[in-house]
C-alpha cells in the first residue's frame, strides 16, 4: 500500500494545478462552515451584549413596594435556586438645562462591583479599561464619582475625566464628577445610564441603605426563592423583550443556516475529492495492471483523500476565520457609521468549531473518494486510450424520494427546528442528485450551431461530473437566495408592522422601572395635561397586566384604540374587516396576538377564559392581529372591558394623536418639561428605535450573505476549473483541427453559461423553497409569527446575475490558461 | 516535371526549457516534402519526431529556422491565419485517435470542414463520403466508444483528409493498433494521400510503415541522420 500511496502522491505533485484546485475546493467548503458559524456566534454574542448590558444576564428581578434591605442578600444566596444575586439601586435623575443644552434625563445605576461580575456583559475593551484605570476601586473610594460612555459625556458637554455635573434626583440636587467608560453598552439604553457603586447611588437617591431591587440569576430547574411579604419576582424590564424575541428568532434562523452551511460545504469538498479520484481512473487501472491488489489500491486512495482533506480543511479553517473576521469587522463599522459607535464583535475560533470543521472536511473527502475508489478497484483495468468511462448517474428516483421524505418531515407539526432542518438537508441533497438528470433533459435537443453543439456534447458526455459541478454551483446559490428572501421577508414585515402599529404621534411611558411592573403607571394628572394640550386631539391609553391563565401566562391590555379607529393602524390577520372587529371589541370581545393564536390554536369565534377580579370570565375572540412586540400571549381588550374585568389598574403608557399641522417635537418638549418622570418620544424616534434594534440584529445577515456569495463564486470557479482540467486535451484536438482560439473561448463560455443557467434555474425555486421553510415553518412554529414571503426580485436577480457573470468569467479562466500554452502542450495533457 | 514541393524546413531548431535544463529537441533540421510522397519519419524515442510534426502543423513555434508549407511561411502567423492553415491545408492523425467522444463518427469527420466554414449539410455529405472511402459507411452514426481502435483510426484518417490537405501528418498512427488494423490504416493513408496528391509524413517505430513508405527520414538526437529513398 505504501508504494501505491507514494505513486498517488507523486501524481498529485506532478499535477500541481489539479491538486491545487482540489485543495482549494475542499478549503472553500470548510471555510463556508467555519465562516458562517463564527460570524453567527460573533453576532449573537455581540447583540446579547448590546441589548443586555444593563439588564445584564439577570433572569429575574426581585422588587418590593418599599425599599429592600441589604440584609436580604445572604438569605437570597442561600436559596438553592439562586445562582447569583446582586443588590441594585436605580433611580432616574435629571441634569438640569444649561445654556448650551436642554435638560437631560439620565439613570443612576448603583451596583456592588464585587457582586456585579456575573451580571455584566461588558465588552472586552470595557473590561480592560476598568482594570487598567482601576475604575471600580475609584468608584468605591470616591463618593461622588459616576461612569458614563464617551457619547453621553459629549452630549452633556463634559470632558472625558473629572467633569462636574449637577444631578437632580427627586427634589434634591447634588454635584457629582464623571469619568469615561466605553464599551459597556450603557449609552444604548434610554435614558442613558450613569454607572456607580451602591453607596454613591444610595446617597444620591436618598435611600440611606435601602435598595430598589435585587437582580437574580435563577436556576430554571430549581424551585423559585421564598418571597417575603411585599416582594415580587419579575422578569427583567420589558424594554428588552422585543429585542429578546427577535434575537431568539434570529438565533433559530442562524441555526438552520448553520446546518445548511455544513451540507453545502461538505458537498463542495465532496465534489472536489470525487474529481480528484475520477481524474486518475486510468492511472489506478495501470496500477492494478502492475499487480496492485484491489484492497490495497482502495486503501491507498482513501488515505490519500484523508491527507488531501486534512490539508484542504486546515487551509479552509484559516480561510473561514479570516473571512469571518474581516466581514464582521466591516459590518460593525457600517453599523457604527449609521448608528453611532458599536464595538466590533470579536471573532474567536474555538477548538470545537475547528475540530468539527476538520472532521467534516476530511469526512467529506474520504466519503467522496470511496465510491470512485471502489469502482476503480473493481472494474478490470480499462485501456487508457479511446473511450470515456461513463460514471453512473445517481438513481433517478432518489431526488423525488428525498423530496417526499422532506415533505413528510415538514408535516410533523411538533418539530419547530430539528425536523425542518433535516428536511432542508434532504431538499439540498435532492437538488444535487437531480442535477445530472435535469442537465440531460436540457441537452436532449442539442443546438445546431457548431460551438454550442460541441459544448452540449461535451456536457452530455460526462453528465455525472458536469451534473455534480452544476449541483456544486446550485447549492450555495440556493442557500444565498434562501437567506436573502428570509431576511427580506422578516425585515419587510417588521418595518411594515412598526409603521402600522405606531399610529399615534407621541408616545409616553413612565421612566421609573425600579418599581414592580404592575405599579408602573402614568399619573392621571399627566393624562389630563396631555389631553388638555391645545395641539392634542385625543389620547390613547394602554392598561397592561400580566395574568396566569389556563392558556398560559398572558399579557392583557386594555385600550381605547383611538389610533386604530382614526387611522386604521392594526393589521388584522383573521376576523374580518377592522370596523366589524372594533364593533365586537366594544361589545366586550377580545383580540389576540398571532403567537397566542398559533400556540393555543385559537381562532375568531373561540372563547377565551380570563381570571377577572370577580372570578373567571369567558370572552369571545373577535380577531387575530399581527404583533411582534411580545412572543408571549397578548390579549387586547377595550379599555372599558379591561376596567370592568380587572378594575382600574392604571395606565402603563399612552399615545397622543395631534391635531393636523401640530409639531410633535414642540408638544414633546412641553410635556417632558412639565413631567420629568415620563419619557416622551415622537413616532419618528420610536420607529427609528425599532428599526435600529432590527438593523443591529440583522446586520450579521449581510455578513452571511457576503460569505455565502463570495464562497459560491469561488465554488463556481473551482468546479468549472476542475471540469476543464480533466478534458482540456480535447481543446488541443479541436485546435489541431483548425478551431480558432475565439471558438474555444466560445465553447468554454457556452459550457460555463449552460451549467450556470441550469444551476440558477434550480437554485431559484430551491432557494425559495428553503426560504419558505425558514419563514413559514420554522418561524411560525418557533415564535407563532407568520408573514408572507416577500421576494425582493431585484435583489434575487441581482444575485443570480452576479453569479452568472462570475460563472462566465470563471469559464474564461481555463481559456486564458489554454491560450498561454501551445497546442502540443494541450495535447500532451491527455497523458 | 519534378513534383510540387509541399513543405520545407531549413535550419529548424526547437529548444525546450532554458538555462541548464534546456533540451534541444530539434537541432538544425532541413527537410523537404513533395506532393504524393509517403514519408516515414523514424528515430529512437526522444529524437524529436513529434516535435517536428508539431512544428510542421503550426501547433508549436520553432526556436529558430524557417518552415514553409504549401508556399506559406509558418513563422509569425496570427491565430486566425494559423487556424485557417490547420483546417484547410493540414491533416493530422494522432496515436490515440483523439476523436471527440461526444460526436458521432460523421460529426467528427465533418469538424475540420465546419471549422473551414463549410455549411452543415455540405460538410455532412462530404463527411459521409469520406467515411465510405475509409470503408465505414455503416458506422457514420456511431460514437467513438462504440468502435474498435482500428475503426476509430480510420475515422480519424477520414477526418484528416476531408479538406483535401496539402500535408498530412501522422504521429504513430499504428502505435495503438494490432498488425491487421495497423496495416489497413497504413494502406488507407498511403492510398488516399496519393489519390489527393498530398504529402504524407508518418512518425513511427513500426517497420511496416518504413517498408511501405516511398522515403524514410531518420532523426537522432534532434539531428537529421539519414534521408533516403528506400530501395524498392
Ligand atoms: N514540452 C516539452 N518540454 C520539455 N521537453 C520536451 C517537451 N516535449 C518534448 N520534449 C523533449 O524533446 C525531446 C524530443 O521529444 P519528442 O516528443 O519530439 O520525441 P519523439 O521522437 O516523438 O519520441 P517518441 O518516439 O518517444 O514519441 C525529448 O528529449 C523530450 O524529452
Ligand atoms: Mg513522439
Amino acid at each position: 500500500m505504501r508504494v501505491v500511496l507514494r505513486a498517488l502522491l507523486a501524481d498529485a505533485r506532478g499535477h500541481k494545478l489539479q491538486t491545487l484546485v482540489t485543495l482549494l475546493g475542499v478549503a472553500v467548503g470548510v471555510a463556508v462552515i467555519v465562516a458562517i458559524h463564527l460570524a453567527s456566534e460573533a453576532s449573537l454574542e455581540h447583540f446579547r451584549g448590546t441589548f443586555d448590558s444593563v439588564a445584564g444576564r439577570a433572569t429575574h428581578e426581585l422588587n418590593g413596594a418599599a425599599p429592600l434591605s441589604t440584609e436580604r442578600l445572604p438569605e437570597l444566596l442561600r436559596e438553592p435556586g439562586v445562582i447569583a444575586a446582586q443588590p441594585v439601586v436605580s433611580r432616574l435623575a435629571v441634569a438640569p438645562a444649561r445654556a448650551d443644552r436642554p435638560a437631560r434625563a439620565l439613570r443612576v445605576l448603583g451596583l456592588d462591583p464585587f457582586l456585579a461580575a456575573p451580571f455584566l456583559e461588558f465588552s472586552s475593551a470595557a473590561r480592560a479599561q476598568i482594570g487598567s484605570a482601576r475604575l471600580f476601586e475609584r468608584l468605591l473610594l470616591e463618593h461622588d464619582l459616576l461612569l458614563a460612555p464617551g457619547e453621553v459625556l459629549a452630549d452633556l458637554g463634559l470632558p472625558d475625566e473629572g467633569g462636574a455635573l449637577d444631578l437632580r434626583v427627586g427634589s434634591t440636587t447634588r454635584r457629582v464628577r464623571l469619568a469615561r467608560l466605553d464599551g459597556s453598552g450603557l449609552a444604548r439604553s434610554d435614558p442613558p445610564v450613569l454607572l456607580t457603586d451602591l453607596a454613591t447611588a444610595q446617597q444620591l437617591a436618598g435611600l440611606d441603605t435601602g435598595l430598589t431591587r435585587y437582580d437574580l440569576i435563577l436556576d430554571p430547574d430549581a424551585p423559585p426563592p421564598q418571597l417575603a411579604a411585599g416582594e415580587r419576582l419579575a422578569r427583567p424590564a420589558r424594554r428588552g423583550e422585543r429585542a429578546d424575541s427577535m434575537t431568539a428568532a434570529f438565533r433559530t434562523n442562524l441555526l438552520c443556516l448553520g446546518f445548511l452551511a455544513v451540507l453545502v460545504g461538505a458537498f463542495l469538498a465532496f465534489n472536489m475529492a470525487q474529481f480528484a479520484v475520477t481524474r486518475r481512473r486510468a492511472m489506478l487501472g495501470r496500477l492494478r495492471c502492475l499487480g496492485c491488489s484491489a484492497k490495497a489500491l482502495q486503501r491507498a486512495v482513501l488515505v490519500e483523500a484523508a491527507l488531501l482533506g486534512l490539508a484542504g480543511s486546515v487551509f479552509g479553517v484559516a480561510l473561514g476565520r479570516a473571512l469571518a473576521g474581516t466581514l464582521v469587522g466591516d459590518v460593525a463599522r457600517t453599523v457604527s457609521t449609521l448608528y453611532g459607535r458599536v464595538d466590533p464583535p470579536g471573532v474567536s475560533l474555538d477548538a470545537l468549531t475547528a475540530t468539527a470543521a476538520l472532521l467534516v472536511g476530511v469526512g467529506a473527502t474520504v466519503a467522496a473518494s470511496w465510491g470512485p475508489a471502489r469502482s476503480a478497484a473493481r472494474t478490470p483495468p480499462v485501456l487508457v486510450a479511446g473511450g470515456v468511462v461513463r460514471d453512473p448517474l445517481p438513481h433517478r428516483a432518489l431526488a423525488p424520494l428525498l423530496c417526499v421524505f422532506a415533505a413528510l418531515l415538514l408535516c410533523v407539526p411538533q418539530s419547530a427546528v430539528v425536523l425542518p432542518s433535516i428536511a432542508v438537508l434532504a431538499i439540498l441533497l435532492a437538488t444535487a442528485t437531480a442535477m445530472p438528470h435535469l442537465l440531460r433533459r436540457l441537452l436532449e435537443h442539442p443546438p445546431r450551431q457548431l460551438v454550442a453543439a460541441l459544448a452540449a456534447g461535451r456536457l452530455e458526455r460526462s453528465l455525472a461530473r458536469t451534473g455534480a459541478a452544476a449541483g456544486a454551483l446550485a447549492m450555495p446559490l440556493a442557500m444565498t437566495v434562501a437567506l436573502l428572501v428570509m431576511v427580506g421577508s422578516f425585515r419587510g414585515e417588521v418595518v411594515a408592522w412598526a409603521e402600522a402599529v405606531l399610529g399615534g404621534d407621541l408616545y409616553v411611558q413612565p421612566l421609573e422601572q425600579e418599581l414592580a411592573a404592575e405599579s408602573l403607571r402614568l399619573s392621571p394628572a399627566l393624562l389630563d395635561a396631555m389631553a388638555a394640550h391645545p395641539q392634542v386631539e385625543t389620547v390613547d391609553t394602554l392598561r397592561l397586566i400580566e395574568r396566569a391563565t389556563d392558556s398560559g401566562e398572558l399579557l392583557i391590555g386594555g385600550s381605547e384604540l383611538e389610533a386604530v379607529r382614526r387611522r386604521g393602524t392594526m393589521r388584522v390577520l383573521q376576523g374580518g374587516p377592522l370596523s366589524d372587529v372594533l364593533t365586537a371589541l366594544d361589545a366586550g370581545a377580545a383580540l389576540i396576538s398571532e403567537p397566542l393564536a398559533q400556540r393555543r390554536g385559537l381562532a375568531p369565534g373561540d372563547s377565551l377564559r380570563l381570571p377577572g377580579r370577580d372570578g373567571e370570565r369567558e370572552l369571545t375572540v373577535a380577531a387575530v392581529f399581527q404583533d411582534f412586540s411580545f412572543d408571549r400571549g397578548y390579549v387586547l381588550l377595550a379599555a372599558r372591558t379591561h376596567i370592568e374585568l380587572f378594575g382600574e389598574t392604571g395606565v402603563r403608557n399612552a399615545a397622543a394623536l395631534l391635531r393636523p399641522g401640530a409639531d410633535p417635537e414642540v408638544v414633546r418638549d412641553a410635556l417632558m418639561a412639565a413631567h420629568p418622570e415620563v419619557l416622551v418620544r415622537t413616532v419618528a424616534k420610536l420607529r427609528d428605535d425599532v428599526l435600529r434594534a432590527f438593523n443591529d440584529t440583522f446586520a450579521i445577515t449581510y455578513v452571511l450573505q457576503g460569505i455565502s456569495t463570495a464562497l459560491a463564486l469561488v465554488g463556481i470557479l473551482t468546479a468549472l476549473l476542475c471540469l476543464h482540467l480533466e478534458r482540456r486535451h480535447e481543446l488541443g484536438v479541436l485546435r489541431a483541427l483548425g478551431a480558432r482560439t475565439r471558438a474555444i473561448g466560445g465553447l468554454l463560455l457556452v459550457e460555463a453559461g449552460a451549467l450556470m443557467f441550469v444551476a440558477e434555474l434550480v437554485a431559484l425555486p430551491v432557494g425559495l423553497g428553503l426560504a419558505w421553510i425558514l419563514v413559514a415553518v420554522v418561524n411560525t412554529r418557533s415564535f407563532g409569527w407568520s408573514f408572507p414571503m416577500a421576494i425582493d426580485f431585484g435583489a434575487v436577480s441581482g444575485l443570480l446575475g452576479m453569479a452568472l457573470v462570475a460563472g462566465l468569467l470563471a469559464g474564461l479562466v481555463p481559456w486564458l490558461l489554454t491560450r498561454r500554452g501551445t497546442i502540443s502542450q494541450l495535447l500532451e495533457t491527455r497523458r | 516535371m519534378s513534383p510540387r514541393r509541399v513543405a520545407r524546413c531549413a535550419s529548424l531548431r526547437k529548444v525546450y526549457g532554458s538555462g541548464d535544463t534546456a533540451v534541444a529537441a530539434l537541432d538544425g533540421v532541413d527537410v523537404e516534402l513533395f506532393a504524393g510522397e509517403f514519408v516515414a519519419l523514424t528515430g529512437p524515442s526522444g529524437s524529436g519526431k513529434s516535435t517536428l510534426l508539431h512544428l510542421l502543423g503550426a501547433m508549436d513555434t520553432p526556436s529558430e529556422g524557417l518552415i514553409e508549407v504549401d508556399g506559406q511561411s509558418l513563422t509569425g502567423l496570427d491565430d486566425e491565419a494559423a487556424s485557417r492553415f490547420r483546417c484547410e491545408r493540414l491533416g493530422f492523425v494522432f496515436q490515440f485517435f483523439h476523436l471527440m467522444p461526444s460526436l458521432s463518427a460523421w460529426e467528427n469527420v465533418a469538424l475540420p470542414a465546419r471549422f473551414a466554414g463549410a455549411e452543415r449539410a455540405e460538410s455532412e455529405a462530404r463527411s459521409r463520403e469520406g467515411l465510405a472511402r475509409v470503408g465505414l459507411p455503416a458506422l457514420a452514426e456511431r460514437f467513438p466508444d462504440q468502435m474498435s481502435g482500428g475503426q476509430q483510426q480510420r475515422v480519424a484518417i477520414a477526418r484528416a483528409l476531408i479538406n483535401d490537405p496539402a500535408l498530412v501528418l501522422a504521429d504513430e498512427p499504428t502505435g495503438n493498433l494490432d498488425h491487421v488494423a495497423g496495416a489497413e490504416v497504413l494502406e488507407l493513408l498511403a492510398e488516399l494521400g496519393a489519390e489527393r496528391g498530398s504529402a504524407v509524413l508518418v512518425a513511427t517505430h513500426d517497420p511496416a510503415v518504413t517498408a511501405a513508405a516511398t522515403r524514410a527520414i531518420r532523426l537522432v538526437d534532434g539531428k537529421l541522420d539519414t534521408d533516403d529513398e528506400p530501395a524498392r
